[in-house]
């Protein structure tokens, strides 16, 4: 595992003594080990000292920087308020290391030109404003991998990730992208909140549950600023384990999960639960084939005559919420009954008739 | 006749049910409530509910729905004769729904074996001293894998999910 290197810049000498100590006090809230060094690629600055307001606006480009100071007066990309507190600091350094764990995998796979962050999007809720404790806004990402150049789908650099995060770290959260409706998280209920979402699952390519992780704002927010704000917008419950399935379904685009060989001998442990995971009606034919025996995917999209992506959305997202079976061999779990085509032909027509509608 | 039956305890819903897809208000035979399920319900169905929807070629898929009760239990095998498959309702309210999953199961066990069955949870939200997974695993204990789902009968949507699994796994 990766040991993350951190230093600090201009910092008064108890500030820089408290967050020595700090590092140390939090590390087992860490996803990564962090490590206090002198001269780190990773540089926290007090940009409120003169020493580090100069070194704030002339530092190389191969530094990493975080902002140290009561206001983000810069718009930083990274920033961490005075003073500094064990919550907001163990939420940057772990949203960091999601990043720079992206950016290795990123620069491993396919080289990548390294480009300077565009502009930065300030961190405003329009209606609240609620506080912002520290939060990495990047409206283009640096080095992070692209759907077109990751040819696996890792869950981590998209919503689920940072659900994940909210649930490790039990933070509540508010989660947005532009021009929509905001995602509210409340770990301590497993729960989610936003607008009604539909019981048809319609894939819409620029919603936030397809977005990479750079392209949402993160927010902290307490437990009674997150309820006011569903109650003021009315929004609607949900489980997260709705929010990770629309995720995955959204943003795996056909590629399969990371770690996941096409070759597998896979099969579903259990249902969906289709009554609260909005579906398509090709999705309950997979769950029905998938529950009935084992094979690799490309065999599961043979026989159900459906795309292989598609196959493969789905079985991402059952993957993410723990409902598949690996297999070291083929096996019929439940019996195939011979059916007459008189009566698929009934089952049909009755099916098109009671065709779930798309009302939430 | 092609028919879809609904089944399980007194209260889960079967009538409800039934009315969320049928084309005409179901037709049942409830008398008031003797026993004790007159703490639960001020009537029940001691034959049968009834209901129906059409199809394109005019033809009919009706909706029988058991009587709850188990003393009423010589009724189920007269009515799942021909039928297309099982939609089993659990009220996860009632004192011991689990025993009451493996009871329905072992009632239906031939129907279910000739045809299928999907499995609807009614009243999560009222109690939830058993969770959705704690059927599942009764069931990957008994070796059973059923579509089973949280459901409102009172929501057609939720009754066609039922049945739209119930069509997914006869036909795969």
């Amino acid at each position: 595992m990766n040991i993350y290197k951190i230093s600090v810049k201009a910092f008064e000498k108890m500030d820089a003594l408290l967050f020595q100590s700090m590092l140390q006090l939090v590390q087992k809230q860490l996803v990564v080990p962090w490590q206090f060094e002198e001269s780190a690629n990773i540089v926290v600055i007090d940009a409120e000292q003169p020493e580090g307001k100069i070194f704030w606006e002339n530092h190389p480009s191969a530094k990493i920087t975080v902002l140290y100071a009561k206001q983000n007066i810069y718009n930083a990309q990274w920033f961490l308020q005075k003073p500094v507190r064990v919550q907001p600091l163990v939420q940057l350094l772990n949203e960091m290391a999601t990043l720079q764990t992206s950016q290795e995998l990123a620069t491993r796979a396919s080289p990548v030109s390294e480009a300077k962050p565009t502009k930065v999007v300030p961190v405003t809720n329009p209606r609240s404003e609620p506080k912002v404790v520290a939060t990495a806004v990047i409206e283009k990402p640096t080095l992070i991998p692209t759907i077109s150049d990751s040819s696996c789908f890792n869950p981590s650099y998209y919503l689920i990730g940072l659900l994940e995060q909210a649930i490790k770290t039990v933070q509540p959260k508010c989660l947005m992208s532009a021009d929509q409706t905001p995602l509210y998280v409340l770990p301590q209920e497993q729960r989610c909140f936003t607008r009604p979402i539909s019981k048809k699952l319609v894939l819409l390519p620029k919603s936030i549950y397809a977005l990479p992780l750079e392209k949402i704002k993160s927010i902290d927010l307490s437990v009674e600023s997150l309820r006011a704000e569903v109650e003021n917008q009315a929004l609607s419950g949900y489980t997260i384990d709705t929010i990770l399935w629309l995720t995955a379904l959204h943003a795996s685009q056909g590629r399969l999960i990371d770690n996941q060989s096409k070759q597998a001998l896979v099969r579903l442990k259990q249902w969906p639960n289709f009554a609260i995971l909005p579906h398509q009606p090709a999705q309950m034919n997979l769950a029905a084939f998938m529950l009935k025996k084992t094979a690799d995917l490309s065999e599961v999209a043979e026989k159900t005559q459906l795309p292989l992506a598609t196959v493969i959305d789905f079985f991402n997202a059952c993957k993410v919420l723990g409902l598949v079976i690996e297999a070291t061999q083929t096996e019929t779990i439940i019996a195939k009954k011979d059916l007459s085509e008189q009566k698929r032909n009934l089952l049909r027509t009755i099916l098109a008739r009671l065709r779930p509608s798309s009302e939430s | 006749m092609e028919k879809i039956i609904f089944t399980g305890p007194m209260g889960a819903g079967k009538t409800t049910a039934i009315g969320a897809i049928s084309e005409v208000p179901p037709i049942s035979t409830e008398v008031r409530c003797s026993d004790e399920g007159k703490l639960r319900k001020e009537t029940t169905t001691v034959a049968m509910d009834y209901g129906y929807f059409t199809l394109e070629d005019g033809s009919r898929i009706h909706l029988y729905g058991s009587p709850g009760q188990e003393r009423f239990d010589f009724m189920w095998n007269i009515l799942t004769k021909g039928g297309i498959g099982l939609v089993l309702l659990i009220d996860n309210a009632r004192p011991d729904p689990l025993a009451d999953l493996v009871l329905y199961l072992d009632a239906f066990k031939d129907f279910i074996e000739q045809t299928g069955a999907v499995i609807g949870i009614t009243r999560l939200d009222v109690s939830n001293r058993v969770m959705l997974s704690d059927y599942t695993d009764k069931l990957l204990e008994r070796g059973q894998i059923f579509p089973t789902f949280e459901v409102d009968v009172r929501i057609s949507n939720d009754v066609k999910i039922l049945i739209h699994a119930l069509l997914a796994i006869l036909q795969s």
